[in-house]
């Protein structure tokens, strides 16, 4: 069964089940309180039924004392034994003591303006049989009054009938009435109970088909999970393939390299003298083609070292580091006279040597990019950033920014996205020396490190190379060493 | 070039499974040291066999060697596995063992010298390099640093 109710097509199903819920007990609680009414009712109207009981035997009291009356009187009258009186006495002291019980139970009208009437009739009565008693010896007195006693006994039976005849009446149309509103309750009660019912069945359906969805989406994100990790091992392993590759083809490729070199190094030592220019020209070119795949060979190795190595990230204070990489390179700095100014730099979680492996290679290019004739300037500078600034970093997470600035050549920023490809340079190797594979050394170690690396250039005025590096690593150890991390934003 | 001047002349083993390597090595020392003495094996296996005399070597007189030059990726035994039998051997242990490969990776320049290699070179690219280390290595063991006297160990 299902039920369509216009209050739940609220869009928030979690809403229109709270919803349903509290229509549902206020139906409950609606029910509550119309079966107190009711039970209240019946009792009222039952206590009203006993009333009428009671007034009609009060009546029949008054009309019965007043019997006694009569009665007492006539034995008297008859007999002049005032034996016959006790009753009349003892009614005479009881009729008002009757007559006070009915007015405290005769609330309404028209039977309490009857009922006075009546208190009036019951007194004009016990007078005039009063009367007859004082005029016993009076024949002609007493004939007159035994005629008024009679009539006034009439009136006083004919509104005690006319009272209890009302009662009745009231009586019935009471319990009518009681048991009109009884049936009704019932009904609405019944009414409720079914609207209720109706109700938390609808609830149930809501419930259900939102426990359903709720259970559909969750099989279908353990779906998903299992595809990504499906993925994830896939990329794992291509990936570990890719490095033993490149590790194995950089070794191999290595060996018949330097036979070549060394074979035309022996050649050029043993004919020294006997080569003519020409010849020793080409040897020399054999050697220094051989020279510059070898390095090529073994720059492509350490590139892909930066991700099959066992590493441990460490919070070190990137200062320590890029001192270590100056110390390094004193002599090249001292021999340009260069002047590298480091600010005060963070502690962040890096792998030390391949954040110096960054450095060096920065620190490098820019003392390699120089202009000349002008006195090279290094700055290293660090600030926070976050998501805000770099929209490729991931919400939420605190980065530093650090700049590696130089007053240089500088490029064009149309080459930003090329600089930091394997293999990528803007100047001929006759110009600048170099393989073009330090930048992309340096991206693929700052992406290992969940990081960003861009640069900004104006040519001729000098360049400013940004690594961006969290605050805190958050994976564990192992996810690290895939070279790409399996989120899309760190990608490219 | 250089002679060494010592009361006979220096013999040098080597270790390396590749013949070009080997040919280059020796023609090195040979332009550096021409009155040097040079064997060569080509794996662990052929090294252990010139050092105990067996096989090939039963009929050759007892010569330990001054030097040892391995190499360490060898077929059969390799020069990891030589190089602990060397320095675990009481009549060997004495002889400089020079690890010279085409490695240069950490892992291996650790294990060697914890093996109880003496030096860790990795092979020059280039001849010129070669005729360097040669050089290199004849004056710092033949002439700088004292190595105990063949005669006097057997």
């Amino acid at each position: 069964m299902k039920f369509n109710f216009s209050l739940f097509t609220s869009s928030n199903p979690s809403r229109r089940i709270a919803l349903a819920f509290l229509l549902a007990l206020l139906l409950i609680a609606s029910g509550f309180v119309l079966s107190f009414y009711s039970y209240s009712r019946y009792g009222a109207d039952s206590k009203r039924v006993n009333t009428t009981h009671l007034i009609t035997n009060d009546l029949n009291d008054v009309l019965s004392t007043l019997k006694d009356v009569e009665t007492g009187t006539r034995g008297y009258l008859i007999s002049g034994d005032s034996l016959y009186l006790e009753s009349y006495f003892f009614a005479a002291r009881i009729l008002p003591v009757e007559l006070a019980n009915l007015h405290k139970s005769v609330t309404e009208q028209p039977q309490r303006a009857r009922l006075d009437t009546l208190q009036k009739q019951a007194q004009a009565k016990v007078a005039i049989a009063t009367e007859q008693i004082r005029y016993r010896n009076d024949q002609r007195a007493l004939q007159s009054r035994l005629l008024l006693g009679k009539l006034r006994m009439d009136a006083v039976r004919r509104t005690v009938a006319t009272m209890i005849a009302e009662e009745e009446k009231l009586t019935q149309a009471r319990s009518e009435q009681a048991q009109k509103s009884y049936q009704q309750t019932i009904v609405i009660i019944f009414m409720l109970a079914l609207l209720t019912l109706l109700t938390l069945i609808a609830t149930y359906n809501l419930l259900d088909a939102e426990l359903g969805r709720r259970r559909k989406t969750e099989e279908q994100l353990r779906a998903y999970e299992e595809e990504l990790q499906a993925h994830i091992r896939q990329l794992t392993t291509s990936n570990e393939e890719l490095e033993r590759f490149a590790f194995i083809a950089s070794h191999d490729l290595q060996e018949p390299l330097r036979k070549i070199q060394s074979f035309a190094g022996l050649i050029s030592e043993k004919n020294k003298f006997a080569f003519d220019g020409e010849s020793s020209q080409f040897m020399t070119k054999i050697v220094k083609s051989a020279d510059r795949m070898s390095r090529m060979i073994k720059d492509l190795l350490d590139f892909s070292r930066v991700s099959s190595q066992d590493h441990e990230f460490k919070r070190v204070k990137l200062n320590e580091i890029i001192n270590r990489v100056l110390d390094d390179m004193e002599l090249r700095v001292k021999g340009l006279n260069a002047e590298v100014k480091v600010e005060r730099l963070p502690a962040l979680p890096v792998i030390p040597s391949q954040m110096e492996q960054v450095f060096a290679n920065l620190i490098s290019n820019a003392l390699k990019y120089q202009k000349p004739g002008e006195r090279p300037l290094i700055r290293i500078t660090a600030e926070p950033t976050d998501s805000v600034e770099f929209p490729d970093l991931m919400p939420q997470k605190a980065y530093f920014k650090i700049s590696v600035s130089d007053n240089g050549i500088g490029f064009d920023e149309k080459y930003t996205e090329q600089i930091f490809q394997l293999f990528q340079r803007l100047h001929g190797k006759n110009a600048y020396d170099g393989t073009g594979i330090g930048l992309a050394v340096c991206k693929r170690i700052v992406v290992a490190h969940q990081g960003f690396i861009t640069a900004h250039s104006i040519p001729g005025e000098g360049a400013t190379f940004v690594v961006v590096l969290p605050e805190n690593q958050l994976l564990p150890n192992h996810e690290w060493t895939t070279d790409r991390p399996a989120r899309a934003y760190f990608a490219g | 070039m250089n002679g060494l001047q010592t009361d006979r002349p220096v013999h040098i083993l080597l270790a390396d499974d590749d013949e070009d390597d080997r040919f280059l090595v020796l023609e090195a020392f040979r332009q550096q040291y021409p009155d040097s003495r040079m064997t060569l094996v080509e794996d662990g296996e052929e090294l252990l066999e010139f050092l105990e005399r067996r096989q090939a070597y039963q009929d050759i007189p007892p010569d330990v060697p001054d030097l040892i030059l391995l190499d360490l990726n060898m077929p059969r035994v390799d020069g990891r596995h030589v190089l602990r039998q060397l320095k675990q051997n009481p009549s060997w242990r004495h002889i400089p063992v020079v690890v010279l490969t085409t490695s240069d990776a950490q892992p291996d320049v650790h294990t060697s010298y914890l093996d109880g290699a003496n030096s860790f070179i990795t092979k020059p690219s280039n001849f010129q390099g070669l005729l360097n280390t040669a050089h290199i290595l004849g004056q710092y063991w033949f002439k700088v640093v004292t190595i105990p006297n063949r005669s006097d160990e057997r």
